[in-house]
C-alpha cells in the first residue's frame, strides 16, 4: 500500500465517521428548525468539527509524501490519480451542492421561509463530502491502476 | 477512434538483465515500485518521459521495450 493510499484510507475513515457524527447530532432534537437556538447542539457540533479536522491535518502530517532522503513516495501514476481522484471530488460536492439546494428550495417553496440552520449543515457537510468523495475515488483508482506481484 | 494498447516487455527485460528486482527498476527509472508492476500488469500506461527513462535503465530503443498495437 502506497503512503497515498495510507492517506486516502484514515481521511476517508475520518471524514465518514465525522460526516455521520455531524449528521446525527444535527438532525437529532428537532433538526435544523431548532438547531439555531439550541447552544448545546451547537457546540457539540462545533467540537466535532474541530475534532475532525485536526485529525485530518495530523494525518497529512503523519503520512508525509515527501521525504529528506529523496525516496519517491509519489511518481507520475500517484500525480494522474491524484488529478483524477480531486475531478472525481469536485463534481461529487457539485452533484452534492446542486441537490441539496434544489431539495431545500422544493421542501421549503410553499412556506416561503427556510430555517437558517439548513446553510450551516450545507456548508459543513459538503467540506467532510468532497474529502471522504475524494479519498474513495483515490482508492478507487489505485485498483484500477494497480496489482499485487512480486517486490 | 479505436482503442490502442501499448505492451512492454519490461517483466522479460528485467529477467534477462540480471534478474533486476522491480524495486531497483523503479529506483533507476525514478518511480515507484507500484508503477513497474501496474506496468508489467498492463494497468498503466506511462509517460513519454518515464518510458524513455526505463529504455535507457536496459539499454535500449523505447521501441524495443514498448509496442504500440491498434
Amino acid at each position: 500500500m502506497t503512503r497515498l493510499q495510507k492517506r486516502s484510507l484514515l481521511d476517508l475513515i475520518i471524514s465518514a465517521v465525522f460526516l455521520a457524527g455531524l449528521t446525527a447530532v444535527f438532525f437529532s432534537g428537532g433538526g435544523a428548525e431548532t438547531y439555531v437556538q439550541d447552544t448545546t447542539r451547537k457546540i457539540l457540533v462545533a467540537a466535532l468539527l474541530a475534532l475532525g479536522y485536526i485529525l485530518l491535518f495530523f494525518v497529512m502530517f503523519l503520512v508525509r509524501l515527501k521525504s529528506k532522503d529523496k525516496a519517491i513516495f509519489m511518481d507520475e501514476r500517484d500525480e494522474r490519480i491524484v488529478r483524477q481522484a480531486m475531478g472525481t471530488a469536485f463534481t461529487v460536492f457539485a452533484i452534492y451542492v446542486f441537490l441539496m439546494c434544489i431539495g431545500l428550495y422544493e421542501a421549503y417553496s410553499t412556506s416561503e421561509v427556510m430555517p437558517v440552520g439548513w446553510m450551516w449543515f450545507l456548508a459543513y457537510s459538503s467540506g467532510f463530502i468532497a474529502i471522504l468523495s475524494r479519498a474513495i475515488a483515490t482508492l478507487i483508482l489505485y485498483t484500477r491502476m494497480s496489482g499485487h506481484g512480486e517486490s | 477512434m479505436a482503442k490502442a494498447e501499448i505492451k512492454n516487455n519490461l517483466r522479460r527485460l528485467r529477467f534477462e538483465h540480471d534478474e533486476m528486482t522491480q524495486q531497483e527498476l523503479a529506483d533507476r527509472s525514478q518511480c515507484t515500485r507500484q508503477t513497474i508492476l501496474a506496468l508489467e500488469q498492463g494497468k498503466y500506461v506511462p509517460s513519454l518521459a518515464l518510458a524513455f527513462q526505463i529504455a535507457r535503465v536496459f539499454g535500449l530503443k523505447i521501441e524495443d521495450v514498448f509496442e504500440y498495437q491498434d
